[in-house]
């Protein structure tokens, strides 16, 4: 192996050479160990290795995962659920709300006159067939 | 249902839509995933709207994932690269990849604060693909198989461009380097 080689495989596989394909790792070993420009080498990638760990922390934020599970419960919840619950209409929906009880209560009235109309006019033409019958009959008996 | 659930099984439970199913994968990477968002876009709130979406993916997508051709984890790390990549060439002049020192935990050092500073600047402005290699193999301690399968390349293309950034971030930071190396 040839100082250049080696530089080349510590760039691709990093300083850690017990992790590197096995059919290199040996001979890696055996340069390092005999070859003063192999160790320098060596020294260098492993001191570049450090270099970047050193910069590696980086803290998950907490309130994130609350956020993202809130996000999949909102999109499973039904499409009008989700309308009625934003909070931006709540305002809005309180105050259509007598409105529109008002147009139910108002077309339960109106269906419960229609309907004793219907009834006094079924008594009435069924008085009008009792009396044509009673005329019929006194006819007869004429 | 225990931690010890294998991703298949609660990937299959996701499938079925099961909360507390996708909850225990949120909980199982969102720490790696938000480590490898951040190292690719430098920038916290970025950071947290990618990995939202990351995780938005991982549930309207569950069912493209197929179980014995790739690990989950590669699977999602390539799911949150493409999400970055995305985001990238969409809002490039949008996302700020200088790093805000405000952001890097911060150290009594002060030139440890310099060092650090100038690692983040240099790997944030290595190209894309990259930086994508050298933050999972070398940051992350992937395998360059395992890379090159989130990257969708070969091995060997895979080790071209780690060799790539390595040399080009050791020409950036040969001072910092012979610091540690005394």
């Amino acid at each position: 192996m040839t100082a250049d080689e080696f530089s080349d495989l510590l760039e691709r596989h990093g300083s850690n050479i017990a992790e590197w394909p096995s059919p290199l790792r040996n001979e890696a070993h055996s340069y390092a160990r005999v070859s003063d420009q192999g160790r320098q080498l060596l020294a260098a990638s492993i001191a570049f290795d450090a270099l970047l760990a050193d910069s590696t922390d980086v803290p998950t934020p907490l309130r994130l995962r609350a956020r993202i599970l809130k996000r999949i419960a909102a999109n499973e919840s039904p499409v009008w659920w989700t309308w009625i619950t934003d909070a931006m209409w709540r305002p809005a929906l309180l105050a259509i709300l007598p409105l529109v009880l008002g147009f139910v209560l108002g077309d339960m009235t109106s269906q419960l006159d229609s309907d004793s109309t219907d009834a006094t006019m079924f008594l009435a033409f069924e008085d009008l067939e009792n009396f044509a019958e009673l005329n019929e009959s006194t006819a007869a008996d004429d | 249902m225990s931690e010890a659930d294998s991703d298949e099984a609660l990937m299959e439970l996701v499938k079925s839509r099961d909360q507390d199913a996708y909850a225990q994968l949120v909980d199982r990477y969102m720490g790696p995933i938000h480590a490898y968002i951040y190292r690719m876009c430098r920038n916290h709130s970025d950071t947290d709207e990618l990995t939202q979406e990351t995780f938005l993916r991982l549930w309207s997508r569950a069912t493209t994932w197929k179980p014995g051709q790739v690990q989950l984890t590669t699977w999602l790390h390539r799911v949150a690269h493409n999400v970055c990549v995305d985001t990238f060439r969409q809002r490039r002049p949008e996302i700020n990849t200088d790093i805000d020192p405000d952001t890097i935990a911060t150290s009594e050092d002060p030139q440890n604060e310099d060092r650090r500073l100038a690692v983040h600047n240099a790997i944030a402005n290595l190209p894309e693909r990259q930086r994508t290699a050298l933050v999972l193999c070398q940051l992350h301690g992937w395998s360059n198989k395992d890379a090159a399968q989130v990257l969708s390349v070969s091995v060997d293309a895979l080790e071209s461009l780690l060799a790539r950034a390595r040399r080009t971030l050791k020409r950036q930071l040969a001072m910092y380097q012979s610091e540690m190396c005394t």
